[in-house]
Parts: C-alpha cells; structure tokens; sequence
C-alpha cells in the first residue's frame, strides 16, 4: 500500500536523518504509529501529519494548483497501447537500469567496496 | 486515442532526431534518474528542458516537425496539429507532445530550477541505445521534484533521497 504522509514521513525521516522511533518520541506519538503510516496502513490527519513533520524540523506547506491531466492522460495512453509495446518498453527500462548500476558498481572506489565487503555488504 | 498511439515508445529515436537537428536540451524527470541507476516507477514520456534562446527554439522546432509532433492540450484526449516554429514556445513554459515515437514533454524551467543552464552544470552524458544523453543530475532531479510537491513526487523523492545518500557514502 502506498500513501502520499507515509511518503512525505519518511522523506522527512531521511532528510533529517531520523529513526522512526527518534521520529515518534519527538511528536509524541509511538514508532509503530509512524511505521504504520510510512507502509501506509493508517492515514494520519492532516493536522497530525504537519505535527509530525514539525517534529522531524520541517513546515509542511500546502498549495492549491490548475488541474494539471498529464498523468491521467498518459495512464490512458500507455493502456491503448499494444502489450507486446509495454513489454518491450518495461524490459528495455530494466536492462538500462541494470546496465546503469553495474556501471555505478565498477565505478565505485576500491577502497569502500573492501569496506562494504568486509561489513558483509 | 490519437494517430501516434500505436506507434513504439522509442525514446532513443527522439533524442536521435533532437541530436541531429543539434538541440541544446537536458533529460530530465524519471527517464534520466533511470539512466543514472535509480529504480523509479516511470512513464513512458520523454521529458527534456531545452535552451531557451531564439536559435534553439528555431532547431526545436525542426526536431518536432521531423517527430510529426502534435499538440497535446489539457483537458483533450486528442492531440491537434499546430505549427511549429520558435514562436510556438513564445510564453510557454511546458508543452506535451504526442510523437511517432511516442510522448515527449518539454519543460523549459522545471519547478525548482531555471531552465536548461542551471541544469546543464550538473549534467553529464550518457551513451546509451547508440545515442548521446545528455540528463540532469540525480540531485538535481530530487531538486525539482521536490519544489513540484506532486504525490507522484512524495513517492519519488525517498527513493532519490536514499540514492543521493547512498552515492555520498561511497565516495566519502
């Protein structure tokens, strides 16, 4: 289950560094109340939320915006088209992911892969 | 939905156009954190920032003409045809288009940034499919995304947070 507060609570953890249960003793509530909303099994209020994200040393802000369809338009779209497209599409996304990673691992300096090696990484 | 929509999505065939119709442009939103090796959900889109001056706007335009490209306009399923010359982008700042090649998205100032060379100084480019890419920087990416505050975006920005996090360890 996804929820945008679990989301925003847990970028706000990892903003600010935080544990879920640094998190919850600052806003007064208990760490399975925040892991709760971060896998969004419960819906904070909105004034819980803000509260939440105070603790953490952040404002939540609010504005209102123009509809904006793009996404709605392109959920229509990619459903129109053939699944041997979307499947093509999804498979090619996944080798460049893969290529991009490995890329990322050889660059990574030899020193810390020996760290994280021996930190059983 | 539209004429293009049973074409491939083949990114790769609209930068190859963009690259030889020399467009001054950044990859930005899902596509270039993909190409960077950040696992996020995306859409089958291509979005781009380009330079905003006349000479580039003129080499855009081309690009769309060669791309077949058609308008889309908020709130229409259909895409319409419109011409396409550097007065096209005159006081816009986003325009969706629908392609032979699928979706391609131009942005010129993405929220959080503005425009093309404050995300040119961070980005770098990657070959990939036979083609030069040029994208934005991850950080850069969660920058821009965190300035837009879209739900889409919340989803987005841990998983960018933690990459960010991740690569700055490494190389500390």
């Amino acid at each position: 289950m996804d929820s945008w507060a679990g989301h925003l609570i847990r970028l706000v953890r990892l903003q600010q560094r935080l544990s879920q249960r640094e998190l919850a003793r600052r806003a007064g509530t208990s760490q399975a109340a925040i892991a709760a909303y971060e896998a969004g099994r419960r819906s904070p209020t909105l004034e819980t939320l803000a509260r939440i994200v105070r603790a953490g040393g952040l404002d939540l802000r609010i504005r209102l915006e123009a509809l904006d369809d793009h996404d709605e338009w392109m959920s229509r779209y990619q459903a129109s088209l053939p699944r041997d497209v979307i499947e093509a599409s999804h498979k090619r996304d996944r080798e460049l992911l893969a290529a991009a990673q490995e890329e990322r691992v050889a660059t990574v300096p030899q020193t810390h892969r020996a760290t994280r090696a021996r930190a059983g990484e | 939905m539209n004429d293009h929509s049973l074409t491939p999505v083949a990114f790769e065939r609209i930068i190859e156009i963009l690259n030889e119709r020399q467009v001054k442009y950044v990859v930005i939103g899902g596509l270039a954190a993909l190409l960077q090796g950040v696992a996020l959900p995306r859409t089958a889109d291509l979005d781009v920032t380009p330079a905003s001056d006349t000479k580039n706007k003129r080499r855009l335009a081309r690009a769309l003409r060669d791309l077949e490209a058609k308008l889309r306009a908020p709130g229409l399923d259909e895409a319409v045809e419109i011409p396409l010359d550097e007065r096209t982008f005159t006081g816009m700042i986003t325009m969706a288009f629908v392609t032979r090649f699928g979706p391609f998205d131009v942005s010129f100032a993405p929220d959080g940034t503005t425009g093309f060379d404050d995300l040119r100084r961070d980005a770098r480019v990657i070959e990939r499919l036979g083609v030069k890419i040029p994208v934005a920087s991850v950080a850069d990416i969660a920058r821009s995304k965190g300035a837009a505050g879209r739900e889409k975006d919340a989803a987005h920005l841990p998983i960018l947070f933690e990459f960010l996090e991740r690569e700055r360890r490494e190389q500390t």
